[in-house]
C-alpha cells in the first residue's frame, strides 16, 4: 500500500505488554512508529499467504524434473488403479 | 462397499447447515477448526470448492469433505526448456483439505474421498486447460502419495509439507485397464 493511500479503515488490537514493547522496540530499531511497522510486517505475510495460496514457484533444478514428468508422464501404479477400480460413493 | 450404504457425496452448500459440522473431528486439530470455523466462508467468496459426506442414516451428518480449488505451477523457465511446448505457468487443480470424521475412520472413506478428487480433476480437465493434480503432502501421507504416483515437486525437508503431484495423462490411464 502507498504511503499516500487513504486510511479510510480503523482496526484495534489487544495484546499482551510484553509484545506491545518487543514491537516498539523492534520497530524503533527499524526507524518506523509501530503502526507502520505492524502494517508492513503484516502485509508482507499477506501477500506470502496469499501467492503460496494461488501459485508455486520452483528453483531451476525443481523446474527440470518438473518439465520431464510433464513430457513423460508415469504410468498409473498398481495402487492408483486399484484407487479407481474401487465401487465409487454415491452422489446426489 | 456395501457397508457405505446410507452414505453420499454432495456439493457443499454454504447456506445449509449441516448436522455436526461444528464439531466434525478427524483428529487433525487444524482441518477441524477449518470445518468449524472458515469452511463455509471460504466456499462463499470462491476461492475453493467444497464436497461432503454425509450419513443419510443420522441425519445427513457431516462425515467427510474435501475442498479443491485451482492453481497454479510457476516455473518461468519452462517454456525456453521445452522450446515453447509448455507454458511456464502450468494450470493446476490443488487439493486443499481432506479429512473423515474419526467415527468413519478404517473404512477406507478418505481413499474414496481421493478418488473423488481425481474423478473431479479429470472432469475439470475437459472444461478447462490442466496439467494435472497438486497438493501439499503432510510427512505422514507422503508415502500414500507416492504409491499412488504422486512426484515430489521439491525435495521433502520434514517437517515441511511437500508439494506434489499428479499428471492429468496418469490420472486418465488409471480409467483403463
Amino acid at each position: 500500500m502507498s504511503t499516500f493511500a487513504l486510511k479510510d479503515a480503523r482496526m484495534e488490537l489487544k495484546t499482551t505488554h510484553s509484545l506491545k514493547e518487543m514491537l516498539k522496540t523492534a520497530a524503533t530499531l527499524s526507524g518506523q512508529d509501530l503502526t507502520s511497522f505492524i502494517l508492513a510486517s503484516a502485509e508482507e505475510r499477506a501477500k506470502s499467504v496469499l501467492s503460496d495460496y494461488n501459485s508455486l514457484s520452483l528453483s531451476h533444478k525443481d523446474q527440470v524434473n518438473f518439465m520431464n514428468a510433464l513430457i513423460n508422464p508415469s504410468k498409473p501404479t498398481k495402487a492408483l488403479k486399484e484407487l479407481m477400480s474401487a465401487e465409487s460413493l454415491v452422489e446426489r | 462397499m456395501s457397508d457405505n450404504e446410507g452414505l453420499v457425496l454432495e456439493l457443499y452448500d454454504p447456506d445449509n447447515t449441516y448436522t455436526n459440522q461444528k464439531r466434525f473431528d478427524c483428529e487433525n486439530k487444524t482441518i477441524n477448526k477449518f470445518v468449524a470455523g472458515s469452511l463455509k466462508k471460504q466456499v462463499r467468496q470462491s476461492l475453493s470448492q467444497c464436497f461432503v459426506l454425509l450419513d443419510t442414516t443420522k441425519n445427513d451428518r457431516f462425515i467427510g469433505f474435501y475442498t479443491l480449488s485451482s492453481f497454479a505451477i510457476d516455473a518461468v523457465m519452462l517454456d525456453a526448456l521445452s522450446g515453447g511446448s509448455l507454458p511456464s505457468r502450468i494450470p493446476c487443480s490443488r487439493l486443499i483439505m481432506l479429512g473423515v470424521d474419526k467415527e468413519y475412520k478404517k473404512r477406507g472413506l478418505g481413499k474414496l474421498l481421493m478418488q473423488s478428487v481425481i474423478q473431479k480433476t479429470i472432469l475439470a480437465a475437459e472444461q478447462i486447460g490442466i496439467y494435472g493434480l497438486f497438493l501439499d503432502a503432510d510427512n505422514n501421507a507422503y508415502t500414500f502419495y507416492i504409491k499412488h504416483g504422486f512426484i515430489a515437486l521439491q525435495e521433502k525437508s520434514e517437517p515441511k509439507p511437500t508439494p506434489m503431484f499428479l499428471h492429468i495423462d496418469t490420472m486418465r490411464a488409471s480409467l483403463t485397464n
